[in-house]
């Protein structure tokens, strides 16, 4: 079920109507039921999969709760040498106990996502190396948001593991910590200490939260159906054909694939987050203005925040404070030069994390690339900053400077489109070919000419899509200067107000892209 | 109280604004006329639009079984009734009723031959789906006409075509080429279910009676298909005909003589017929009015020359595309279950 879709909208009403018209202490089963009739209701039989990924998080959540409790009534009355000892082993039990619960749920995401990845590599390895055969390929199809909810799970069971806070007693909870309806397609990924509470508690109706909740919708709604379905069509034209395009009109394609990944990313998480609004729930943000980011790793910290955040909180600090990686920097330290002990072992770390973060978007050798592309331009920075320092010292360049952000924020554009172009071709030959494509025969003239009005979307199509990209980039504006928009339209009189909101549905109903005239255009992340 | 009271008012005048906003926008945005450049859906099946008015004898609706394997140009030329197809890809019943609502208004047809292949069609999702989809052209077409805003700017070409316009092929898709069932790949089978699902009967109880209503006769067939007919289907259909006075023809349990030959029959890998094939199936539902209702034959009739030259465009292209070799997926009719996409120009690229 799309969240675009008009079933979407009916069941979204009748989850509201049950919600609110149910006793508050009983609001939170509502929301479960909906949640996995939702979930039925999408991916059927594939349900099994979610249920048990809580049931094994449940179980270990509870076992780690038990090591807990049995290592402090067992420790009482031990002299201080045998409380370590026992303190020891408490903890490699927990290890190994939070480590079962990790490969038990991603098992089947490993299984199901990258199984036909791997058979495939390895048969290519073993066919250069000369060992025969061929291993199977199985077309599986992927759970709903199977992605997403391992993640969720995953942070549950590290959490209660570091003792963040106790597992839960209640397994019905963390069904609906994992599967709530609005976050289960593309997140974003939850934290059970920031979303249980939220989800349980039951919320009384508030006319105005609510109606913002529905303002945000469609301000979601407005991104992803008038701005992204459109620049979709010119995308799809240039890339699904991508040998007989080149120059410019390879770059406004990159250009607007940008454009259609961050307005239907940012305007799903809108309608996700307005969903969840409507019941009182306040969702991980997922985004903050990625495009004024000035290097590559704050795009990433305003670029689907929760999975950067998800990365950095479950493999990034538990690898570089492990033990083993203690020792090594330290060795580092001891052996090399001060720079090289200050970037070899964060180097290292974020090689994991990069590589994680390719290889979630999907089980293909671009996806790792992608996410490595990533990792290069930092490690990069690092290696070549004291260089820049020098260089930028003796020209006496001002690096407080406003030209020289916004000469940062451009270089940041530019690596991020061309991350982009990497992200939606087809595997890496497509991608070198399109990346050069864009220098040879770079005709300025089809910009002027008419010809990009050829390429499925016409001149009004092109114009609401600039109209939409300004409304964006004003709202970006005014969220950066710290203004509350649906706060500040909430204070206007009552005439501007549903002007305003009037504008909105209409521009929705009027220029959105659906309809016989466009092609069904599902959600990019959802493949995930 | 007072708070909420005055919150509940503001949220029905709210949404009565936009519903009626919508409503009033609806005749605007509805296409004025049945043209591509008209903005409507599927111009192709609505040549019964620019017809003049009484001119229709034999109204042909259903799915793209319709528009592949029945042709209403031989119906023309062989038995001299003037026939229009409605058939539409994925059409399902609700739609088809809103087509007859349509054609009522300007015509009074003797005959409607309607394909039962769209009564079993698609689960129980797709059911709602679609006949949402279909309430919602009927009562706010605006919905499903909003992007015709952009008629508003056009050029004047696009402006000029904006017209009614009668066809030469009135609603089929004329393709003789073949492409024959591969063995290994053969069409999927899609049985959802051999009883008519609940929400097509009660509207195909509807549209039948409206035929009755209007004194047009109501013939169903079950055009030959390689992946959609089953005994049970049949029987079904048998039962609601025999309950309902009505005739039947099904091509597809060797009653009517016509044999398909899946390998020369068909321009899509056995998903449609091509129009050899729906000559054949065309001859017998014809014979079959001739025989059974009595309709004025109208060849030879000057106010209805234009048929004839109709009919030699229809040749023209009938033999055009005879000996060519059919595509998988011409068209995206009801066998795929997806409907036609974006309308494509022609593609810009690097000179």
């Amino acid at each position: 079920m799309s969240y675009t879709s008009s079933e979407y909208f009916v069941f979204l009403l009748l989850a509201v109507v049950c919600y609110y018209i149910i006793p508050k202490k009983g609001r939170w089963v509502v929301l479960l039921l909906a949640s996995y009739a939702f979930y039925f209701y999408s991916s059927r039989k594939y349900i099994i999969f979610i249920i048990g990924s809580v049931i094994t998080i449940y179980l270990i959540g509870l076992w780690l709760n038990r090591i807990d409790v049995d290592f402090k009534e067992a420790k009482k009355g031990l002299d201080k040498e045998a409380k370590k000892a026992l303190k020891a082993k408490v903890s490699r039990k927990k290890r190994l106990v939070v480590w079962l619960g990790i490969v038990i749920n991603f098992i089947p995401l490993v299984f199901l996502k990258y199984f036909n990845f791997f058979s495939y590599e390895l048969t290519r390895v073993g066919n250069y190396m000369g060992i025969g055969g061929k291993l199977p390929i199985h077309h599986f199809l992927l759970p709903l948001g199977i992605s997403f909810y391992t993640l969720a799970a995953v942070s549950y069971i590290s959490d209660v593991y570091r003792g963040k806070y106790a597992a839960t007693r209640n397994p019905f909870k963390l069904a609906l910590f994992l599967g709530f309806f609005p976050h289960i397609v593309e997140g974003p990924i939850g934290r059970f200490d920031l979303l249980g509470e939220q989800l349980y508690e039951g919320h009384s109706f508030d006319y105005a939260r609510v109606t913002q909740g529905i303002q945000l919708m469609f301000w979601g709604l407005f991104k992803k159906l008038v701005v992204a379905d459109r620049a979709a069509i010119f995308v799809d034209t240039v890339f699904n054909d991508y040998t007989n395009y080149s120059g410019m009109y390879v770059v406004v394609a990159m250009l607007l694939y940008t454009l259609q990944l961050y307005a239907e990313f940012s305007g799903c998480m809108d309608i996700v987050m307005g969903s969840a609004e409507i019941f009182g729930v306040k969702l991980d943000k997922n985004f903050e203005r990625p495009f004024i980011s000035k290097t590559v790793s704050e795009f990433w910290r305003r670029w689907h925040m929760t999975l950067g955040g998800w990365f950095r909180d479950y493999v990034f600090y538990p690898i570089s404070l492990s033990k083993s990686f203690t020792k090594f920097s330290k060795k580092v330290k001891a052996k090399c030069s001060p720079f090289v002990a200050r970037i070899l072992p964060a180097a290292m770390a974020m090689f994991v994390v990069w590589f994680g973060t390719g290889i979630w978007h999907g089980a293909s050798l671009k996806y790792i690339m992608y996410g490595l592309y990533y990792y290069i331009i930092m490690v990069a920075g690092m290696l070549t900053e004291p260089l820049w320092c020098r260089i930028f010292d003796k020209l006496k360049v001002d690096r407080k400077g406003k030209v020289y952000r916004a000469l940062q924020v451009v270089r940041t554009f530019i690596f991020v489109n061309i991350g982009m172009l990497l992200f939606r071709t087809d595997n890496m030959g497509s991608f070198f070919h399109m990346f050069r494509s864009m220098f040879s025969n770079l005709n300025l003239s089809v910009l002027t000419d008419g010809s990009l009005l050829n390429m499925g979307i016409d001149k009004m199509d092109i114009t609401v899509i600039i109209i939409g990209l300004i409304f964006i980039i004003i709202a970006g504006v005014l969220g950066e200067r710290g203004c509350n928009i649906r706060e500040a339209v909430a204070g206007k009189n009552i005439v501007v107000r549903w002007i305003l909101y009037y504008a909105l549905v209409l521009a929705v109903l009027i220029l959105g892209a659906y309809g016989f005239n466009y092609p069904d255009i599902g959600f990019i992340y959802a493949q995930f | 109280m007072k708070k909420i009271i005055v919150n509940i008012i503001k949220s029905v005048v709210f949404l009565a604004g936009i519903i009626a906003v919508v409503a009033a926008l609806g005749p605007v945005f509805t296409p004025k006329g049945n043209t591509r450049e008209s903005g409507i859906n599927n111009p192709k099946a609505k040549d019964y639009l620019a017809e003049p008015d009484n001119t229709i004898q034999v109204v042909a609706i259903g799915n793209s079984d319709i528009y592949s394997g029945f042709s209403p140009m031989e119906i023309w030329h062989n038995y001299g009734y003037t026939c229009v197809s409605a058939g539409e890809g994925a059409q399902v019943i609700y739609t088809a009723k809103n087509r007859l609502e349509e054609i009522y208004k300007n015509q009074k047809p003797d005959v409607v031959v309607f394909d039962v292949d769209e009564l079993f069609y698609g689960n129980f999702k797709v059911r709602v789906a679609k006949t949402a989809e279909a309430v919602f052209e009927k009562y706010l077409p605006f919905v499903m006409y909003h992007d015709n805003w952009k008629l508003l700017f056009a050029d004047e070409e696009t402006k000029a075509n904006i017209k009614y316009e009668t066809t030469y092929y009135k609603g089929q898709m004329i393709d003789n080429s073949v492409l024959a069932v591969d063995p290994d790949n053969p069409p999927e089978e899609c049985h959802y279910g051999d009883d008519i699902p609940y929400i097509y009967r009660k509207t195909f109880d509807e549209f039948a009676r409206m035929c009755k209503d209007h004194g047009t006769k109501l013939l169903l067939i079950y055009s030959p298909t390689y992946n959609t007919w089953t005994k049970e289907r049949h029987d079904s259909i048998a039962k609601y005909a025999e309950e309902n006075d009505l005739d039947f023809i099904d091509f597809n349990d060797g009653s009517t003589g016509v044999t398909i030959d899946w390998s020369v029959d068909t321009r899509d890998g056995g998903k449609h017929l091509n129009s050899a094939a729906a000559k054949r199936v065309t001859l017998v539902v014809g014979d079959f009015i001739k025989d059974n209702y009595d309709l004025t034959d109208n060849r030879g009739n000057d106010a209805y020359k234009q048929w004839d030259s109709d009919y030699e465009r229809y040749v023209k292209k009938y033999e055009s595309t005879k000996g060519e070799a059919g595509k998988q997926d011409v068209d995206s009719g009801d066998k795929s279950g997806k409907k036609g996409g974006r309308k494509h120009h022609d593609k810009g690229k690097e000179s």
